[in-house]
């Protein structure tokens, strides 16, 4: 069985492990990898040993205690590397280490993942990249409007980055996956690979690992303990070219991946949203601290094309010819986009009881009741005008609340 | 000697025809009481000793064995200590057996000879077997409702025994104590639809579920009005027909809920049990007496269950054989009981354990937690509710606005307009109209049609679903006085007070 092993599959395979052992973190991995191989420090722990000097002790160091020590050793002399391995071979996730293949864009990142785990198109790391993060409990205008930043950006051939948490993470994954010219999503998430989490987004899930790509610091089988998710915050800040806030409360995890950003120098941008809604507090308060505004997915893109060709420059990568392409693309896409904010429906006529609703109606969302009683109508003639409006594109309603999309004569 | 008195007991809601045969004859004195009777069956032989004593009676120094057939029924209750009383004294020579004959007698003996009133006097009545009963003087107004009945009322037992003793002819017309000024009827006060302020959707949906007995439920978060608006349902229902107005009387009756100075039940009962109630509390049972539930005890009115997530899920299961069906049947010891439950359902729930699922961006429950509260509302039962309409919370303007909506009197008249309409049409309320029945009497208009079929393609709404939206829009349709084709407004607002996004479940 070894003998089919190459010496970078032994790598992996004792990388996977290392991830596994328990009561390990991204930082004493870190350590144990600084100076030594997968291979090499492997076998140190079975031993009992750790695989640098004491010598070499700094105070910033995260210390590794007696105890556990014996723990890793136990734990690895009851673990089998190889075996290990077949299992992420079996389900065709591969293992990124620095002794092998590993993304470009993280090997000057000082808190980069030793060991990073991936199932899908891993091409996708050489694009330009947006990140989408925000709120798991978003407002009903701030999911669509995610979504919609999601299917533009991703329509120019930008790969978006996100956490596939639930809210605004999941919306702008989604808007990618509907995009017509779409390139697939990155996805960053804080569970194993084949723990799908939230359970709602498993669908979700398998959709960005086979058109996209799916990252994550946690082996297989790990189900994602709550601090797992600032670390992969990080992971997500550091493959973004530029940074967007969805939606943000007060205080949040997308707040710790701005932080993230700003220390990687990574341009965070964020979207306004209404100063009524308490999910847009966050996002807000940093426009308000300076943070340029993304008005429009047009905004991001703009912004990309100059962080891109800086983070290109820095790592001396060739552009492709899937520039060229881009380009071309782009200016056709902006005239063909299916999206309701920019459908060029040609204006019909509204007739009277479509025009009282339309009043009624703004861009902050109200209830059923509320228009009843500005519009005065009957709950028949109402639905019927509202599936109507629906239908044309002018207005639309999540979860019972209608708001108005378009201006129409 | 032997003698024989007709008397009854209660078997749930109704009563039970009981002879009381009363046998004495030479033996070591004593008294034994036979024919499956609970405790306080058993006590009557105290209290009717003393009673007889008090009264100047001799009680035979024999042996006496009292019989409550049919013996394998069991007997519950005080309203034999009477019939015993009367029974010994015949079965003693000191009553003349054709005097007494053809008459019932039922009632509580206390120790100083009085005659004390007993539950379920309503359904006791109806169920003796003779023409003539004497009852206790307070249970007289009640009794009288029964029909086919003469009642009499003696105020102690020596007054009764001196009226039979008497040698006239047999219409001897007894006192009866004074008729209460304009017998009371049971009305509770009820809330004013006027009350309700800003709720359009939530007012208009009490209205359509008056008028077409649909079963509504009311989703919100806390604070927003929904019991507020279900108690105002009860004001917007007409009065009882006599038929079912006897019914649910009979069944407060033997709830022992009528006060003895009230009649008939004229109005609809409105009941709200709480949602840590039992299950035995909700559909009725206990050992022994089996007492009506609170399922049948809104016979004829409303049923409102607050908090329905809250409820247990095996008191929920239960009130499916009601909705259904109309009637309640529980088996008790070889017996199979039924009460009659036909009533309209409204709930009222929380769209999820924080309540906040319908504001902006509020929510704190997670999808799981969301999912497991309105699990036990899912399935059959979520089905039953013609209705489902999310109330939110009044805005501050609202609340303070001039004017008010309008009053519960006004909206009731539409409401007996619209029932009207139905019955006539179909015989009954719109909820109950078959699929058969649907396509006779609710007949679609080609767009509406195309849009129930648009709908069922997109997987939006189930065949069921379906039936149960013409229903409202026949009910929409009778409001406002159009008979003819179920047009796409009609179906269009029978979905709008049908919805399903704010549960988060698919089924519609």
């Amino acid at each position: 069985m070894s003998a089919q092993m190459t010496p970078e599959d032994s790598m992996h395979a004792c990388a996977a492990a290392l991830a596994a052992l328990p009561k390990i973190g991204p930082a004493r991995l870190s350590r144990l990898l600084r100076d030594a191989d997968p291979v090499t420090a492997w076998a140190k722990l079975r031993e009992g040993h750790l695989p640098f000097d004491h010598s070499d002790f700094d105070m910033r160091d995260v210390p590794i205690p007696r105890d556990l020590l014996n723990l890793w050793k136990e734990a690895a002399r009851n673990t089998d590397p190889n075996e290990l391995l077949l299992r992420y071979k079996r389900q065709n996730v591969k293992i990124l280490t620095r002794y092998t293949e590993y993304p470009n864009r993280l090997t000057l990142d000082e808190y980069a993942p030793s060991v990073l785990f991936a199932l899908g198109d891993l091409d996708l790391l050489h694009l330009p990249t947006v990140g989408i993060v925000g709120t798991r409990r978003c407002s009903r205008p701030g999911r669509q409007i995610a979504e919609h930043f999601g299917r533009q950006i991703a329509n120019v051939g930008i790969a978006v980055v996100s956490g596939l948490a639930a809210g605004i993470d999941g919306a702008a994954h989604r808007g990618v996956l509907e995009a017509p010219f779409g390139v697939g999503p990155i996805g960053v998430v804080g569970s194993g690979l084949d723990m799908p989490y939230p359970a709602h987004h498993t669908e979700l899930w398998r959709d960005v690992a086979t058109k996209g790509l799916l990252l994550s610091e946690t082996p297989l089988g790990q189900r994602p303990h709550g601090w797992r998710f600032p670390a992969r915050n990080r992971i997500i800040a550091a493959l973004s070219d530029v940074l967007v806030v969805g939606e943000s409360h007060e205080r949040g995890g997308s707040l710790i991946t701005v932080d993230e950003a700003i220390a990687r120098n990574v341009l965070v941008m964020a979207i306004p949203g209404s100063i009524l809604q308490s999910s847009s507090v966050g996002s807000n308060n940093l426009l308000r601290d300076g943070v340029p505004p993304a008005c429009s997915p047009q905004d991001v893109i703009d912004e990309v094309r100059c962080a891109s060709a800086a983070r290109i420059a820095m790592l001396e990568h060739h552009v492709t010819d899937a520039d060229a392409d881009r380009t071309q693309v782009e200016s056709s896409a902006s005239h063909q986009s299916t999206s309701v904010f920019h459908a060029q429906l040609s204006p019909k006529p509204m007739n009277d009881a479509e025009r009282t609703v339309a009043a009624a109606l703004s861009s902050e969302p109200i209830t059923m009741d509320e228009l009843l009683m500005r519009s005065g109508m009957s709950l028949g003639e109402l639905s019927v005008t509202l599936r109507r409006l629906e239908a044309h594109g002018c207005v639309m309603q999540d979860e019972g609340w209608w708001w108005l999309v378009r201006e129409q004569s | 000697m032997i003698a024989a008195i007709p008397s009854s007991t209660l078997l749930g809601v109704e009563g039970y025809s009981v002879s009381v045969e009363v046998h004495v004859s030479n033996g070591l004195p004593g008294c034994t009481i036979v024919g499956l009777p609970d405790s306080g069956c058993r006590e009557a032989r105290d209290r009717v000793r003393a009673a007889m004593l008090t009264s100047d009676l001799d009680w035979p120094m024999r042996r006496i064995t009292i019989n409550l057939a049919p013996s394998h029924v069991r007997k519950i209750g005080t309203a034999f200590d009477l019939s015993i009383a009367v029974g010994l004294l015949v079965a003693q020579g000191k009553l003349d057996v054709e005097r007494i004959k053809g008459i019932g007698f039922l009632g509580e003996l206390g120790l100083d000879g009085k005659i004390r009133s007993v539950e379920g006097i309503i359904p006791l009545v109806d169920a003796i077997d003779a023409s003539d009963v004497v009852v206790p003087p307070d249970c007289v107004n009640q009794a009288s409702l029964v029909a086919g009945k003469r009642v009499r009322a003696a105020r102690t037992l020596g007054e009764l025994v001196k009226l039979l003793s008497e040698d006239d002819n047999a219409d001897v017309m007894w006192t009866l104590p004074s008729p209460v000024a304009d017998g009371l009827i049971s009305r509770i006060s009820e809330e004013d639809l006027a009350d309700v302020r800003g709720q359009p959707l939530g007012r208009w949906a009490l209205e359509v579920a008056a008028a077409g007995g649909h079963n509504l439920l009311f989703v919100g978060p806390p604070g927003a009005g929904k019991t507020m608006l279900a108690k105002r349902l009860p004001g917007l229902l007409a009065d009882l027909d006599p038929q079912t107005a006897m019914q649910t009387t009979r069944i407060h009756s033997a709830a022992g809920l009528l006060p003895l100075a009230a009649q008939l039940v004229v109005r609809p009962p409105f009941r709200a049990p709480h949602h840590t109630s039992s299950p035995a509390s909700i559909i009725g049972g206990g050992s022994g007496r089996v007492k009506p539930g609170e399922a049948s005890l809104a016979h004829g009115g409303v049923l409102f269950l607050d908090e329905m997530a809250e409820f247990p899920r095996s008191v929920l299961d239960t009130l499916r054989q009601p909705l259904e069906e109309g009637v309640l049947r529980l088996g008790r010891a070889g017996l199979t009981l039924t009460f009659p439950t036909r009533f309209l359902l409204v709930g009222s729930t929380n769209p999820c354990p924080c309540g906040e699922a319908m504001e902006h961006s509020r929510c704190r429950c997670g999808p799981n937690e969301r999912a497991r509260y309105l699990g036990k509302l899912s399935g059959p039962l979520l089905d039953r509710f013609d209705l489902r309409v999310p109330i939110y919370r009044p805005k501050v303007g609202e609340l303070f606005a001039k004017n008010n909506g309008e009053r519960s009197s006004d909206v009731a008249q539409r409401v007996a307009l619209a029932r009207a309409i139905a019955m006539e049409r179909a015989g009954k309320c719109n909820a109950q109209l078959t699929a058969a029945e649907l396509d006779e009497h609710a007949p679609l208009h080609n767009e509406a049609t195309k849009f129930l079929s648009d709908q069922l393609s997109r997987g939006l709404i189930t065949a069921r679903g379906v039936a149960r939206l013409r229903r409202v829009a026949r009910t929409l349709a009778d409001l406002s006085q159009e008979d003819s084709l179920l047009t796409l407004e009609h179906v269009c607002a029978a979905r709008e007070l049908r919805q399903d996004t704010t549960l988060g479940t698919a089924a519609a």
